[in-house]
């Protein structure tokens, strides 16, 4: 079984390395690595040629996220990977970890499977403002998707050959949020499942909450799930 | 309509006529566009011109008021215009992230053929 890890990096040139060495030698499972790097504007091209791992550029930047996810989904379905895993640059998730996610699909369980931080509340927890969004579209989900949902915007998770496939070859439109995309794989029949993991703190860089976006991403992740439920895809 | 409002109502129109030519003629425009926009400003110039066809055509339709039949038919033209450009848009984004992620797994794909090269 081929297993893809991939690793999102959006001008994480400070702490992409340690993330980077984290997954060398820390990784619990056999699995190639590569960076997808969403046109950053910082050191982080030059960070990747010298730790010679394997990266993926992106030619202008998709403005989320979401973006790197479909790419990656594209990358595994075009080099026959059978499993694909996700990772964000920042560091927050771990390595160790990856077996947790990756056994669910390996024992052919689910389809994909999220880590999630909130079901044994153990290690980072992330900010109250941030919590309560988090909890709030993962009721939400769970209400449309009639299945636990805890940690809906996490980055962290596994997918199998189905999943990828259907990312790869059927889903050809433009995903704004995460929210949406565990949707979008509710409508397309992929059996998910939230696995307990830990996660670290944020170390460096700037964190994404500020004012204007603490009032934006609730707005901009409802609109786009409101539209979603409208489309129902196929 | 009073004469000075005449006056700006054709200036209006003129201008926007020369903005939309001058652009296409540079190319800043796909033609389907400009031609949209060339009617609109055609359209505010025979608001001065045919007054009274549009006064006549009001009655038939049971408005007594013209003015009101001529922002009801600009709001809906723009409407529907929006609504047009929504779609395009869509389009546009969803053929963008294909792009994208082809253009990335292409590049990569080269970039590791060179490397096997020197190699």
């Amino acid at each position: 079984m081929r297993i893809l890890t991939v690793i999102s990096n959006y001008n994480e040139g400070e702490i992409i390395e340690k993330t980077i060495e984290d997954v060398r030698k820390n990784a619990s499972i056999v699995t190639d690595i590569l960076v997808i790097d969403n046109c950053s504007t910082d050191s982080s091209i030059e960070q990747l040629k010298r730790l010679k791992v394997d990266y993926l550029k992106h030619p202008v930047n998709t403005g989320g996220s979401a973006g790197v996810i479909k790419t990656a989904f594209a990358y595994a379905h075009y080099h026959g990977y059978d499993i694909y895993c996700h990772m964000d640059g920042d560091n927050q998730h771990m390595a160790s970890e990856l077996d947790k996610i990756v056994e669910p699909i390996a024992s052919n369980e689910v389809d994909v499977v999220t880590g999630s931080r909130f079901i044994t509340k153990e290690g980072f927890q992330s900010s109250f403002a941030r919590r309560i969004g988090i909890h709030s579209f993962s009721r939400l989900m769970s209400w449309v998707g009639r299945r636990p949902y805890s940690d809906i915007t996490s980055g962290f998770r596994a997918y199998n050959k189905k999943a990828i496939d259907y990312f790869a070859l059927k889903f050809k439109q433009e995903i704004d949020t995460i929210v949406q995309l565990e949707l979008v794989m509710h409508y397309a029949g992929l059996k998910g499942k939230d696995v307990p993991v830990q996660m670290r703190p944020r170390e460096t860089g700037k964190s994404e909450i500020n004012f204007v976006n603490a009032f934006k991403f609730p707005f901009y992740n409802m609109i786009s799930f409101i539209g979603t439920l409208i489309q129902k895809p196929k | 309509m009073q004469i000075s409002l005449k006056i700006i109502v054709l200036l209006f129109g003129i201008s926007f006529l020369l903005v939309f030519v001058s652009l296409v003629r540079r190319k800043n425009i796909k033609p389907f566009y400009s031609t949209l926009w060339l009617l609109v400003s055609l359209l505010m110039i025979s608001l001065v011109v045919f007054e009274k066809f549009y006064k006549w055509v009001a009655t038939l339709l049971g408005i007594t008021d013209a003015s009101f039949l001529v922002i009801v038919s600009l709001i809906s033209f723009l409407l529907i215009y929006v609504l047009h450009l929504s779609i395009r848009i869509s389009q546009m984004s969803d053929r963008m992230q294909e792009l994208i992620s082809h253009i990335g797994i292409l590049d990569h794909q080269i970039r590791k053929l060179k490397e096997d090269e020197s190699d």
